[in-house]
């Protein structure tokens, strides 16, 4: 056995919050071995990003390691001095971190910045420079070099920062959330890239996620943090099979995995939420939401044992935990009950076009203002008790048509009929009984409450305002909105900064639903949550449809939460629909090419998207997909608009390439993930 | 944030509690001058002319013979009312113009704070004289000029926090039921510009206070013989050899006062913030 | 800043006349010559005859003894120093020394020697016959001839010139030396006031054909120019050959330039001068405390006019004026406002410097503010009487305006005081055009003077429409008559008159304040301190 790269010994660190001193990573040992991938994986809150700050020894000034140490190839890190610190800053350790936005000189030029960050003699360093951006596949260094940050797309700013990471020979990698901030397709490249690249460099790479497939795609090992804790180390496969924690057992279960489907499969959420580090209980930090927990584990807190020599777990009774959830077979899932739901609500043609702001100098040459076309003639149908799911990437119009829907946004010409009505494009004029029968949620539960008004009052108004009541008869009917998205009635009185982030979005939820909308419209309404919570939400939105028969407009970018959650999907790329139908089929061969993009992403063997600087820039004709489509398009796609394609079973793909074709193609890619 | 809270807010610490002590001192001063002021503040006696303090005139009189802590006493309550009714009408206009026509947007607002724009570009105490020189030198006058100076800043402040908030979900919650503009602006809106109004509102009462003795020592503002604490420094001026009581006591009264004001405004604000971030 | 604030506002409204048309440019220059730029004249004068006052020279120090030591004297800025452009204290101070009057005014207004040796004036008053002294010569050792004057007076009064004399001299028809030296001046009419028109500031005799005035310097004054920094000092020497005996005391005269006065106080009381000629009342009696330092008071016959618009309510009502002075107490006023400093006033411009005309015959009512109030009361104002009253920012006259008003509230006469930058208060005739106001009127050296432009119907100035046929008949006759006893009995009835139904209050005169170190011998305070005579200090 080599030495490893990285050894963390008993790390605790703490962040000085007022007066007192919080512990939000504790006891954390761990090793990385050259070459080797370790992810860590844990919710919001686990203290995943504060350890690996405090491995580069990069915490900010209120936090501190109080215990434990750091090695780097046998040197402690955390004594070192400033200049010491600086010169492995430089040398040995990098970071790419979650926005690297924030992370580049907006003021430099991306080459300035490379060289400095190479450094050494001039030239040399500029050749470099040239030779690490054509290392992460940027396809004209010396243009990139010449740009400043903003200039350069999220995937494109990324592959800077990676470059910037990985040139020389570093030991130590920390990727944190490199590509949260990041479409899945740009993602699925990304994490190719950083794969091919550590396998090349082979540094010890520590891999920080939410998001358990990238994890599960990228590392070697995999370490599971909870509530400051590592409650489970293993080598990703065994971990991901066979969890010996029940909280690993827990995030494996919340996940909406593929052949699982809302009316049928329930998912397994863990109970209760992550305790603040102020307030840990006395034994295993997880006893609380645990359903193995006894009084055991609440009096005595498990150290990590190692079950086999790589496996280790912080669990009492880690031999109770029961293997992963067995799959479904896939031919469990049929078609949704109430398939013979009636019309409730259809666009004709929607498009919204926005003007970008044009320079006075253009504006006094009579230049007409440059527009981007959000929606370009969206047709689109949902049904009564039936769940609709949109899926694209962001830019694709999905929002700006949920928008559109709602009345937030005006479109700039089609139609919109609620039971065969057509709307008001304006919110304003719209009637109550039409503002009633059509809600939304919004993506994010943080801004979705104002912090100013308790729970109930957020209840209270659309009760008065649509629902017609008085005070009195609304305030009666607040304790059943709160059972109904399962929250406590006590929380009437609480107010947002009191309340989680999921149990926001259960709020939002309530006030959406309060007033029993036709059609509640959820736009990207579980993607800000962790998975635990995510499958709770999930679990609820299943059940309220089932209760009171409304209909979802789903809007998402994830393609497993669509799988699990809707009836009927259209897939959507900048502003058009460019397949549509029911879930089974649209997620089945023959795939639009785009579709089978977003599918694939999350396999290292998928189909990649050609990446371009300004996709919409040209084709305003052809295809919109046209210049990053991967199946090598014809000449036709550039200049003409695709047809629609029935594959049947309502199924539609607006493609050139003969549904045939594409299915035979597709087939081999898919059995072969 | 609760009212005990806001209350102990006052009092976090020490210069925050001596901050808050010296504003309730003058506020009881101009509350109860009349009980506790020995003398008229206007009235004169040619026979005490630039007495130094004494157990008869605490604080001395002036050229006039007339009493100075009593002026001092009523100039507290002419002061406060001023500078305090001021700050309170700035902030109420501010307030209405910056959430309404920074909710409603376009040209609307483009048009007003481009005008206010053009307000702040002067400075506070040449916009003042320009406005005194108009309209005459009054309290009237006075209470405009910090209305006019004031509204502008008040207005800003609220704007960016309202376009902070304009975008939120729970703005757009409240369009998605179709309320009014005046529930969006005061029952949604409002709530949440509160807490930075507070500071804002004890920022601008301190600057206030210098605006108005400034006012009075320009000779542009309250007009003698009001005992107007910025008029009293202004007439103290040529004396100050023969009777420097007359000029130390105006001077350290506005002294004390903005001191005490700001620092009672700083650890409002601290508290605020701290509440906020919570 | 150098002239007086009220010679400045007069002057400004004035040239607004002139540019509105309403006031001929002849009747402006004569206004500006009367501002006490002229020294002016009393009706001292005796008409007709001959008169040879005797010198009255001083030699303060023992003849025998050269000039010793060093005079430094603060002073406002001098703009420039042409003679015949001469306005300001500090321009007529520095050209007082440098050069000499044909005739001066002494500290009582008399009419004394000076290049002029002696005079005779013709019986029918319109020929005078000025003998220059022996031995004069000018700094550039050239002797001091009669032609010298001629072309001086010529210079000054020559139309084409417009100099601000010329309306001055329009009178004298001719100018003659009869010989060296003696000089005939020849007057188209009569003027008893001529020997103070010779006397003007402005006259200042330079040497014939002089190329530069305003740079040359060569005069025949006691003091010779060394060096002159135009924002800093000027430097001159003793005229060692001046032909008035012990003349001056000082071997070096420097007059250093403040335009602060407060600052020139600090440099006295710092010992960097010697004597300061004006300063406020507080600055004075902060001195008046220090210790080595004597203060110097002088009475003038300037005065701050608290005035009524007479024509029209409520100032029509001669109740109302007869009540607004009952509730005046003029005592208290000089006690609080002018710390006692000059004279009480009696509500006429005829102050107690004005020995000769000067009646207490009609006593002042004592001060009864229930009096006032039924006045009032009978004038239809029961429940009190509201006024606004406009006041300049300058001077003493805020601290006036507030007294007033707590005088007059306890008549029920509630005044709104209203301080106005003396721009605003004299600009576009606001000081004319508002009922009540308060206005500075500087000193004079003759009381017809203020009747003439003040007080009688339809006067420039008549800030307070006062119009009154019995007053304008005597203001007429006390102007014209040559018999002095009427003048006399003319000036007590105008007293009276002013007392009983004029709509003014004078509550005070000031007084000229000036300070020198202890140590300084031989100064003679003036009202007008430009006037000062230096050349008798001795240090």
């Amino acid at each position: 056995m080599t030495i490893p790269v990285l050894t963390v010994n008993n790390l605790t660190v703490a962040y000085r919050v007022g007066q007192q001193e919080l512990a939000v990573v504790r006891e954390v040992s761990l090793a990385v071995h050259e070459g080797e991938i370790l992810g860590i994986v844990g919710e919001s809150g686990s203290g995943k990003s504060t350890l690996g700050l405090a491995i580069l020894q990069a915490l900010p000034s209120t936090g501190r390691i109080c215990a434990g140490q750091v090695f780097l190839d046998g040197v402690e890190l955390t004594g070192l001095s400033g200049s010491a610190r600086r010169a492995l800053w430089a040398n040995s350790l990098r970071l790419v971190p979650q926005n690297p936005l924030a992370a580049l000189n907006p003021t430099m030029r991306i080459g300035e910045q490379l060289i400095e960050a190479i450094g050494g003699d001039r030239t040399t360093a500029t050749a470099q420079a040239i030779n690490v951006l054509k290392r992460v596949h940027i396809p004209d260094p010396a243009r990139v070099m010449r740009s400043y940050p903003h200039e350069l797309s999220g995937g494109m700013q990324q592959r800077v920062m990676i470059a910037m990471a990985l040139h020389g020979t570093p030991r130590l990698l920390v990727l944190d959330e490199p590509t949260t901030s990041l479409d899945v397709t740009t993602e699925a490249a990304v994490i190719d890239l950083l794969a091919e690249l550590i396998a090349e460099k082979q540094p010890a790479t520590i891999f920080i996620s939410h998001n358990l497939g990238l994890v599960a795609r990228l590392a070697t090992r995999t370490a599971v943090m909870y509530a400051g804790e590592l409650v489970e180390v293993a080598p990703t496969a065994p971990l991901f099979d066979r969890p010996r924690h029940p909280y690993t057992q827990g995030l494996l279960q919340s996940l909406p995995r593929p052949g699982l489907r809302y009316d049928h499969h329930p998912l397994h959420p863990i109970n209760g939420t992550i305790p603040a580090p102020g307030a840990l209980p006395a034994g295993c930090v997880f006893a609380p939401r645990c359903s193995l927990a006894d009084e055991r584990c609440r009096r005595e807190r498990p150290s990590l044992i190692a079950i086999t020599e790589h496996h280790l777990t912080r669990c009492h009774y880690w031999q109770q935990v029961t293997q992963g959830v067995p799959l479904p077979s896939v031919a469990a899932s049929s078609m949704s009950s109430n398939g013979n739901g009636q019309v409730l609500l259809t666009t004709h043609h929607l498009t919204k076009t926005i003007a970008r702001r044009q320079s006075l100098f253009d504006k006094l040459r009579g230049q007409p203002a440059p527009v981007v076309k959000a929606l370009a003639g969206v047709d689109l149908t949902v049904h009564r008790n039936r769940i609709l799911g949109v899926v694209g990437e962001s830019g694709s119009g999905k929002t700006t048509l949920a928008r559109c829907l709602i009345g937030l946004s005006e479109p700039s010409s089609g139609t919109i009929k609620l039971l065969d009505i057509p709307l008001a494009p304006s919110i304003q004029r719209r009637s109550r009984e039409e503002l009633r029968r059509l809600q939304m949620v919004l993506q994010n539960p943080q801004e979705a409450l104002n912090p100013a008004l308790t729970v109930g009052e957020a209840l209270l108004r659309p009760l008065i305002r649509l629902g017609r009541m008085n005070r009195r008869e609304a305030r009666q009917r607040i304790p059943e909105l709160l059972r109904l998205v399962k929250l406590p009635p006590d929380y009437i009185d609480r107010r947002p900064a009191q309340l989680s982030g999921g149990e926001k979005q259960r709020v939002a939820i309530a006030r959406a639903l309060a007033t029993m909308p036709d059609l509640l419209l959820l736009d990207e309404a579980v993607s800000a949550l962790d998975v635990s919570v995510q499958a709770a939400v999930l679990n609820l939105l299943a059940e309220v449809k089932e209760r009171t028969g409304v209909s979802y407009l789903f809007i998402t970018h994830d393609l497993a939460v669509v799988s699990y959650l809707a009836d009927e999907v259209v897939v959507m790329y900048r502003g058009q629909i460019v397949e549509s139908g029911p879930v089974q089929a649209v997620l089945a061969p023959p795939l639009h090419p785009y579709t089978e993009a977003l599918l694939t992403a999350t396999s290292s063997r998928g189909v990649r998207l050609r990446e371009v600087e300004e996709p919409d820039s040209l084709s305003e004709s052809g295809c919109p997909f046209y210049r990053r489509c991967p199946r090598t398009p014809g000449d036709i796609c550039a200049t003409t608009p695709p047809p629609w394609r029935d594959a049947g079973n309502g199924h539609r793909i607006r493609c050139y390439i003969p549904l045939e074709e594409l299915q035979i193609i597709q087939r081999s890619v898919l059995i072969e993930l | 944030m609760k009212l005990s809270r806001f209350v102990r807010a006052f009092f976090a610490d020490l210069a925050t509690a001596t901050g808050t002590t010296i504003v309730i001192l003058f506020l009881g001063l101009a509350l109860f001058g009349p009980l506790i002021a020995p003398y008229s503040p206007t009235r004169q006696n040619a026979d005490a002319i630039r007495l130094p303090p004494s157990t008869t005139h605490v604080l001395g009189t002036d050229r006039l013979g007339r009493d100075l802590f009593s002026r001092i006493i009523y100039g507290a309550r002419d002061i406060l009312l001023l500078a305090g009714g001021g700050t309170i009408l700035a902030v109420l206009s501010g307030t209405l113009i910056g959430v309404s026509v920074t909710y409603l947007g376009g040209w609307l607002e483009e048009l007003v704070f481009r005008i206010f724009d053009g307000l702040l570009a002067l400075p506070a105490l040449l916009l003042a004289l320009l406005l005194l020189g108009t309209v005459g030198p009054s309290r009237s006058g006075v209470l405009l000029v910090i209305v006019v100076v004031y509204t502008p800043i008040v207005a800003r402040v609220v704007r960016s926090v309202v376009l902070s908030l304009k975008p939120r979900g729970f703005i757009e919650a409240a369009r998605m039921r179709g309320e009014r503009l005046g529930y969006i602006l005061w029952r949604e809106l409002l709530p949440l510009v509160a807490p930075t109004l507070a500071v804002e509102a004890a920022l601008r009462f301190s600057y206030a206070i210098f605006l108005v003795a400034s006012l009075g020592f320009l000779g542009v503002g309250v007009q003698p013989p009001s005992p107007d604490w910025g008029l009293m420094v202004l007439e103290a001026r040529n004396e100050f050899a023969l009777a420097p009581w007359s000029l130390y006591a105006p001077a350290a009264a506005i002294a004390l006062l903005v001191i005490g004001v700001n620092l009672m405004a700083e650890g409002v604000r601290r508290a605020i913030r701290e509440d906020v971030t919570r | 800043m150098s002239l007086s604030e009220e010679q400045q506002h007069v002057l400004q409204v004035a040239r607004a006349e002139v540019l509105s048309g309403r006031m001929s440019r002849r009747a402006f220059l004569r206004l500006g010559l009367a501002l006490g730029l002229s020294a002016g004249a009393t009706a001292l004068v005796a008409c007709g005859g001959t008169s040879t006052p005797a010198p009255t020279a001083t030699a303060p120090i023992a003849a025998g003894s050269g000039p010793t030591g060093r005079l430094r004297v603060a002073s406002e800025i001098p703009v420039q120093l042409d003679p015949a452009f001469a306005s300001s204290d500090a321009e007529i101070l520095i050209l007082n020394h440098v050069y000499d009057y044909l005739v001066d005014i002494d500290a009582t207004n008399a009419v004394v020697p000076r290049l002029a040796r002696e005079w005779t004036i013709s019986e029918d008053g319109l020929r005078y016959r000025l003998v220059l002294a022996p031995g004069v010569t000018f700094h550039d050792g050239s002797p001091l001839t009669a032609a010298d004057v001629v072309w001086t007076f010529n210079r000054l009064r020559d139309p084409a010139l417009q100099l601000p004399t010329a309306d001055l001299y329009a009178n004298i028809a001719d100018i003659a030396a009869d010989g060296d030296n003696a000089v005939v001046f020849t007057l188209a009419e009569a003027n008893p006031f001529f020997l103070y028109d010779l006397s003007d500031n402005h006259a200042l005799v330079l040497r014939a054909e002089s190329e530069n005035p305003a740079t040359a310097f060569n005069g025949t004054g006691p003091f010779r120019v060394v060096e002159y920094r135009t924002e800093n000092r000027i430097e001159l020497a003793a005229n060692t050959t001046y032909f008035q005996a012990g003349k001056p005391a000082v071997a070096n005269l420097e007059i250093i330039f403040f335009a602060d006065q407060a600052a020139a106080v600090d440099a006295l009381r710092g010992g960097q001068v010697d004597l300061v000629l004006r300063m406020p009342t507080p600055l004075f009696q902060t001195l008046q405390q220090e210790s080595g330092i004597v203060t110097v008071q002088t009475p003038t016959n300037g005065f701050d006019l608290v005035r009524l618009r007479a024509d029209r309510e409520p100032g029509n009502k001669p109740e109302v004026i007869r009540a607004l002075k009952l509730a005046t107490d003029r005592e208290a006023i000089f006690r609080q406002v002018k710390a006692g400093l000059g004279a009480i006033g009696r509500d006429s411009p005829i102050g107690p410097l004005f020995s000769a005309y000067y009646s207490e015959e009609t006593p002042l009512p004592p001060r009864d503010p229930a009096a006032a109030r039924e006045l009032l009361a009978r004038a239809g104002y029961a429940n009190g009487l509201q006024l606004d009253l406009h006041v300049p920012d300058s001077g003493d006259r805020p601290d006036l305006a507030v007294v007033l008003k707590e005088q007059w509230a306890e008549a029920g006469i509630n005044v709104n005081v209203i301080v106005e930058p003396e721009s605003v208060y004299y600009g576009d005739n606001g000081w004319l055009e508002v009922d009540l106001g308060i206005t500075g009127w500087g000193s004079r050296p003759v009381p017809q003077f203020y009747l003439d432009v003040m007080l009688v119907s339809g006067a420039i100035w008549n800030e307070s429409r006062f119009s009154d046929p019995e007053f304008d008949a005597l203001a007429a006759t006390a102007r014209t008559t040559l018999d002095e006893a009427e003048r006399v009995r003319a000036y007590r009835e105008i007293q009276r008159i002013l007392i009983e139904r004029g709509p003014i209050i004078i509550p005070y005169f000031f007084a000229q304040l000036s300070a020198h170190r202890a140590g300084l011998r031989g100064y003679v305070a003036k009202a007008f301190p430009g006037r000062t005579d230096l050349a008798t200090i001795a240090v």
